[in-house]
C-alpha cells in the first residue's frame, strides 16, 4: 500500500444533513466537503452543536430520525479484502445506500468500525425504536447481558467466517492487543466489571476486530482520566500502523487533536471554516474563528498571572435562524460591515494544503 | 462561646498567616456494607488525612484523577459529609462580635453557627442542568439561598440579585425565566449568581467549566476572576483539567487516592514539580501544540482501588521511580522548600521535569 501519496478512502461533497424538526429545520451538516485518506488520521474540531458527530454518522448512513441527508455524496473507495489474493474494487455512494440494506450491514462494523464517548450509554437514546435496530450497532454496543468476550466473538462471527471457538481466540487476542491484563480471565467478564478505561478499550477492540480500513472514533477519550487517555491514544497510535486504518477523530479537545492528526477540519454550524496540516492550522490559523478557538485555550505551562483569556463574544447562533452571510459573522472579531453579513464565504485556498471559508481570503 | 478560649492562640496565628481555612487532617472514610445485618466489612477512604490551607483572595486548585476524593474533601469541608476526622480551621466574620474574623472549627460548631456559616461559604457545582431545579425560575433559584438565611422577597432583594445576574452577564428579563431556557454557559451562570447572594468569602467550585465548550469555557473562567477581584473571593477550585487549573490558580494541590501527593505555587508545581505523580500527569496531558515533542511518561495501569490501596505509598505500583522503601513505608508530607509540600520518598534525590 502507498504510503507517501494520499490516496482517497472517504470523500465528503457538499454533504447536507437536515433534520425536519417542529420548529423548523435544522441544518445540522450545511455543505461539508472533506477527503479521509487511506491510512492516516484527519481530525475534525468543532463545539458542541457544530455538527461533527452528524458528520460521522452520515458516513455510516446512521443518522438518528427526524434527520435526513438530503444533499451531497460520501464517495468510498472500497477495497474487499477477500481471501487476500485476489482484490476487488468498487466506489460506493454511502449516502444513497439503504440504512437497513445488506451493503451499509457489511461497511459498518466490517469495514468503517466506530467507537464512541462513553460506550456504557452512548447509543441507547438514539436507538432504542424496535424495527430500526441495526445489527451492526448492537454489535457495537456493550449491552450488559452479553459478556465482553461473546461481544466480540459476535462481531467477528458476523463479519467474518470463523467458528465460535476461533472467534473466542480472536477475541482474547485483541483484548490482549488493547492492553487490558488477563485477557483470558476479562473476556468472561460483564461491562459494569470493567473500569471506564477498560470499557473503552474493548470499544476499540470490538471496532477493530474485523480490522477495518477506517475508524470512526467520536470522542473517545472524553470521558477519561489523562493518564488512562494517554494509554487508549497510544494503543489507537500503534494498531493504526499495524493495520494501516484511517481514523477520523473527532473531539472538541485541541489537545488530543494535535497529538494524533495530520490534518485538521474545523467545523462550525454544519460548515467547515477552516482545514489544513495540524502545524498550519495552530501556527498560522487563518479562520477569525479558528483563530479565536486557539486562544481561548489555557496553554499548560505558559502562566503570566492574572492574565485574562481571549474569549468568543456571544453564543453560538440559534440553529432555527442563522445569521445571513457568513455564520459566524455576528461574532468575529473582524466583521466587515456590510460583506460578512451578505456574502457567503467560498472554500478559498490560502496556502499549502489549507483552506478556509472566509471574506477575507476571497479575491474580489 | 464554648470555644474561645481555645480560638484565642489560633487567631493570632491567623493574622500572621492571613489563612481563610485551614484543613489539618481532614478525614472521610465511607463504609462498606455487606451482607443481611449490613455489617462494615471495610472502608473506602475517599480522604485519608488531608491537609491544606487557603489564603484570603486566592484560588487553591485542587487537581487530580476521578475517584481521587478532590469532589469529597470539597464537600467535607462545607460539611455536606460528616467527616471521620481531622479539624476544618475558618475565619468567619459573621460569627465574631467586633467585625473581625474569628477563628472556628467548623465541624464542631453547634447546628445554629454552621447553618450561619454558609452564608460565607457557598458552592458551584460541575453540572449546570441537574444543579438547577427545572421547577424554579431564576430569579426563584438566586433568591432561595437569601431566603432560607432570613432575608425577606421584597424590591430591596430583588434589586439585589438583578444587580448579581448582570454582574455575571445574565439580563434582569432572565428573571422570570426557567433553566431549560437558557444554554450550558447561562446555566452555569445562574449557578455562580446563586453561590454569590449570600456575599460569601469562600466559594468550594467543583468541576465548574468540565462541562462547558471551549469558548464558553473561557468566558467562565474570565468571570470567576472578575468575581474574585471585586468581592476579594477564595476559591477552592476542583478540576482534573491541568491546564484549567494552572490558568485559575494561585496555588495548586495535586491528590492521588485520598490524599494530596504536593502542593506548591502553580508556576512552581507546574516547572518543577517533586512528586513523580505529578511529573506523569502534566507529561500526560496532550499539549495543543503541534511542535511540543516530549518523551511520554505514560502511567501503567489504574488509579488504585481506595478500599484496597497498596501498601506504603498509593502511587508505588504506576512509580517508574518506586524503590523497596515505597513499597514499605507511608511517605510522610513534608515540606521540601518554603511552601512546596511533597509526600514522596525520594523527593529530594529525584530530578523531575515539569513544563
Amino acid at each position: 500500500m502507498s504510503e507517501l501519496l494520499n490516496e482517497p478512502l472517504i470523500e465528503v461533497k457538499d454533504l447536507r444533513v437536515e433534520f425536519d424538526v417542529r420548529a423548523g429545520i435544522v441544518k445540522a451538516v450545511d455543505g461539508l466537503t472533506m477527503t479521509v485518506n487511506r491510512g492516516k488520521t484527519l481530525g475534525i474540531i468543532g463545539e458542541s452543536g457544530c455538527g461533527k458527530s452528524i458528520t460521522a454518522r452520515a458516513i455510516l448512513n446512521m443518522i438518528p430520525k427526524p434527520g435526513k441527508i438530503t444533499h451531497g455524496e460520501i464517495i468510498y473507495y472500497r477495497r474487499l479484502k477477500s481471501d487476500g489474493l485476489t482484490q476487488m474494487d468498487d466506489i460506493i455512494d454511502l449516502a444513497k445506500t439503504d440504512p437497513d440494506g445488506k451493503l451499509i450491514r457489511q461497511v459498518r462494523g466490517g469495514e468503517i468500525g466506530m467507537i464512541f464517548q462513553e460506550p456504557m450509554s452512548s447509543l441507547t437514546p438514539v436507538y432504542t425504536a424496535g424495527t430500526h435496530i441495526n445489527e451492526a450497532v448492537i454489535l457495537h454496543h456493550l449491552t450488559p447481558v452479553y459478556k465482553v468476550g461473546d461481544q466480540i466473538a459476535e462481531q467477528v462471527m458476523a463479519h467474518r467466517k470463523v467458528t465460535k471457538a476461533e472467534a473466542r481466540v480472536i477475541a482474547i487476542e485483541m483484548l490482549h492487543r488493547v492492553g487490558i491484563p488477563k485477557p483470558e480471565q476479562r473476556v468472561d467478564s460483564y461491562p459494569h466489571q470493567l473500569s471506564g478505561g477498560q470499557r473503552q478499550r474493548v470499544m476499540i477492540a470490538i471496532a477493530l476486530s474485523c480490522e477495518p480500513s477506517m475508524l470512526i472514533a467520536d470522542e473517545p477519550t472524553t470521558a477519561l482520566d489523562v493518564s488512562i487517555e494517554a494509554q487508549i491514544l497510544d494503543i489507537m497510535r500503534d494498531l493504526q500502523q499495524s493495520v494501516n486504518m484511517a481514523i477520523m477523530f473527532i473531539t472538541h479537545n485541541l489537545g488530543v487533536i494535535t497529538s494524533m492528526a495530520e490534518e485538521i477540519v474545523v467545523m462550525y454550524m454544519g460548515k467547515a471554516v477552516e482545514q489544513g496540516k495540524v502545524i498550519e492550522i495552530f501556527q498560522n490559523p487563518k479562520h477569525p474563528y479558528t483563530q479565536a478557538l486557539l486562544r481561548s485555550i489555557p496553554k499548560l505551562g505558559k502562566k503570566t498571572a492574572g492574565e485574562r483569556l481571549a474569549t468568543i463574544s456571544g453564543m453560538v447562533p440559534d440553529p432555527f435562524n442563522l445569521p445571513t452571510g457568513c455564520v459566524f459573522h455576528p461574532r468575529c472579531p473582524l466583521f466587515m460591515s456590510g460583506k460578512c453579513d451578505k456574502v457567503v464565504p467560498k472554500w478559498t485556498k490560502v496556502g499549502d494544503e489549507h483552506w478556509a471559508s472566509c471574506l477575507l481570503y476571497e479575491e474580489e | 462561646m464554648a470555644a474561645e478560649g481555645q480560638v484565642q492562640p489560633a487567631q493570632a496565628n491567623a493574622k500572621n498567616n492571613n489563612y481563610l481555612l485551614e484543613v489539618k487532617g481532614l478525614k472521610k472514610y465511607f463504609p462498606i456494607q455487606k451482607g443481611l445485618l449490613r455489617r462494615t466489612v471495610g472502608y473506602v477512604k475517599a480522604v485519608d488525612d488531608v491537609s491544606f490551607f487557603v489564603r484570603e483572595g486566592e484560588t487553591l486548585g485542587l487537581v487530580g484523577e476521578s475517584g481521587c476524593g478532590k469532589s469529597t474533601a470539597g464537600r467535607t469541608i462545607i460539611h455536606l459529609y460528616e467527616p471521620t476526622a481531622g479539624e476544618v480551621l475558618f475565619n468567619s466574620r459573621i460569627l465574631s462580635s467586633d467585625g473581625t474574623r474569628q477563628r472556628v472549627n467548623l465541624l464542631d460548631l453547634p447546628p445554629n453557627q454552621l447553618k450561619a456559616i454558609r452564608r460565607e461559604i457557598s458552592m458551584i457545582f460541575q453540572d449546570p442542568i441537574n444543579s438547577l431545579n427545572p421547577r424554579m425560575t431564576v430569579s426563584d433559584i438566586v433568591s432561595e439561598p437569601m431566603i432560607i438565611h432570613g432575608f425577606s422577597m421584597d424590591s430591596e432583594t430583588e434589586a439585589v440579585i438583578i444587580r448579581l445576574l448582570e454582574r455575571v452577564g445574565l439580563r434582569s428579563d432572565h428573571l422570570r425565566r426557567y433553566p431549560h431556557e437558557f444554554s450550558g454557559g447561562q446555566r452555569q451562570r445562574i449557578g455562580i449568581a446563586r453561590a454569590l447572594s449570600l456575599n460569601p468569602s469562600l466559594v468550594i467550585c467543583d468541576e465548574p467549566v468540565s462541562a462547558l465548550d471551549v469558548s464558553i469555557q473561557a468566558q467562565t473562567l474570565n468571570l470567576l476572576q472578575d468575581l474574585q477581584k471585586d468581592f476579594n473571593l477564595s476559591y477552592i477550585f476542583i478540576a482534573h483539567d491541568l491546564s484549567v487549573v494552572e490558568h485559575i490558580s494561585d496555588r495548586v494541590a495535586v491528590m492521588y487516592v485520598g490524599k494530596v501527593a504536593e502542593i506548591a505555587d502553580a508556576e512552581e508545581l507546574y516547572s518543577s514539580p517533586l512528586h513523580p505523580y505529578t511529573e506523569a500527569l502534566l507529561s500526560a496531558v496532550p499539549k495543543a501544540d503541534p511542535l511540543y515533542k516530549s518523551d511520554r511518561i505514560v502511567m501503567q495501569g489504574e488509579v488504585a482501588d481506595p478500599s484496597n490501596p497498596p501498601s506504603g505509598c498509593y502511587f508505588h505500583p504506576r512509580c517508574q521511580y518506586a524503590k523497596d522503601v515505597c513499597k514499605l513505608k507511608t511517605p510522610e508530607f513534608r515540606e521540601l522548600k518554603p511552601g512546596h509540600f511533597v509526600a514522596c520518598h525520594r523527593a529530594e534525590e529525584l530530578k523531575l521535569e515539569g513544563i
